[in-house]
């Protein structure tokens, strides 16, 4: 999870060097489907893809101008995979992502909706080492754009729904050592709640 | 430039290159890995050809190996090599203690006699150990009668007895998993006198294509 430590750091060490006025926090849960993972032809055409993965974010940013916010944004999915064949699933086991972007924010046109836009890297997280991940779990670019509707919910505390796409490629050592050429575009939409704290 | 001008096209370059489809390899032409039996089903003389592999619902397939001459470190072995061919959980084994329950017999002793006559040997050869695998079909074609009987005989000791003991550990695994003919390529590790010490190309691609196939025969168990 070494990912996970260096947003920890990263993220301690924004909220150390700006006043503690500024800076504000978000945590929000909800669920993310994927497209394809990767496609393959045996004998007839093989998909995997990942289900339907619960999903927790967490931001924290400064302020940056008028109206705009940069911050760091990480996001965490779980999910299950399988591989499809003919029409029967092959467990693949589960997969986890980890996810850390650096993201601005700022209000849209639309009163009480919000963007945030980031960049950033997304680790694929395997439960088990075999198959395509025989080698391990990929890191790969990822792209996001989520917009929020924010509301008031108490003094300086705000609930929030967000709508996230997402978009990444997809490859692994292990199948780029089996001749696979290219990777995979990636989708992304997830749906989340949670709240946002002015500090 | 301005910064948010580079960071927009940074993320449309990100995007564009995100927005491609996965390219499949091409894999090498697989080697035959059917049984063929020369007669009928009245012993007459008749080619049938038939394919075997482990159903979805028998897997993990479950290994029982005696303990002589570290005989279940090397099968543990054969299985793990053998897992990596793999890359959708096509196939999977696992050592177990109650024979009772064996898909699979692995014995370390002389190769005993043929126990009846449908019962078809495939055996490997190199100068320090031998192996065999016995597969029986049974009278009917579509079975394939379990457990399936494996041995391993180290012939006499030399320093190269390991190695050979473990290449001839995974080539027998590889006709337990349904790989029932020999290569004539040297460099697979299916090839009647087992060299190679590690999966080739075209054993994975066979044994990946047997995978996702249809078999022609099922395990049974009289």
């Amino acid at each position: 999870m070494r990912i996970l430590n260096i947003t920890t750091l990263i993220t301690i060490a924004l909220a150390t060097t700006v006043s503690a006025q500024q800076v504000r926090l978000g945590a929000r849960l909800g669920a993310t489907w994927s497209s394809t993972l990767m496609k393959d032809v045996v004998v007839s055409p093989i998909s995997v893809k990942a289900g339907i993965a619960p999903t927790l974010a967490l931001s924290a940013s400064i302020p940056s101008g008028r109206k705009y916010r940069l911050g760091l944004e990480t996001v965490f999915t779980t999910a299950s995979v399988k591989a499809t064949e003919n029409g029967v699933d092959t467990d693949l086991g589960s997969l986890r992502t980890a996810t850390i972007l650096l993201a601005a924010e700022g209000p849209l046109m639309v009163r009480d909706f919000y963007f945030r836009i980031g960049v950033g890297l997304m680790k694929y997280l395997p439960s088990e080492k075999t198959g395509i991940f025989q080698q391990g779990g990929p890191t790969r670019i990822t792209g996001n754009f989520t917009a929020e509707y924010r509301k008031d919910l108490h003094p300086g505390w705000e609930w929030v729904a967000a709508a996230r796409y997402g978009l990444s490629s997809f490859t692994t050592k292990e199948l780029q050592s089996r001749g696979f050429t290219r990777s995979q575009a990636i989708h992304r939409v997830g749906l989340e709640v949670g709240v946002v704290k002015d500090f | 430039m301005k910064p948010t001008m580079r960071l927009s096209l940074w993320i449309a370059a990100t995007l564009l290159a995100g927005c491609t489809d996965i390219g499949t390899p091409t894999r090498p032409i697989p080697y035959e890995s059917r049984l063929f039996i020369p007669f009928d089903n009245q012993g007459q003389p008749a080619v049938d050809s038939l394919r075997f592999h482990w159903p979805r619902t028998a897997i993990p397939v479950r290994y029982w190996v005696e303990d002589s001459v570290g005989a279940p470190a090397l099968v543990r072995n054969a299985i793990a090599t053998w897992k990596t061919a793999f890359l959708y959980n096509e196939w999977d084994a696992t050592v177990v203690s109650d024979s009772n329950s064996a898909d699979v017999i692995v014995r370390v002793e002389n190769i005993p006699p043929k126990p009846s006559p449908s019962t078809i040997r495939l055996a490997s050869l190199r100068p320090e150990c031998e192996g065999a695998t016995d597969v029986d079909t049974v009278a009917t074609r579509q079975e394939f009668l379990v457990p399936v009987r494996v041995f391993l005989n180290p012939k006499f000791q030399s320093d190269s007895l390991g190695l050979c003991l473990r290449i001839t550990a995974t080539h027998e695994v590889g006709h337990t998993m349904g790989l029932l003919q020999h290569s004539g390529d040297v460099n697979d590790i299916m090839f009647t006198d087992p060299q190679a010490i590690r999966l080739s190309d075209r054993d994975i691609a066979t044994v990946e294509a047997l995978y996702h196939r249809e078999a022609d025969m099922h395990p049974v168990r009289p």
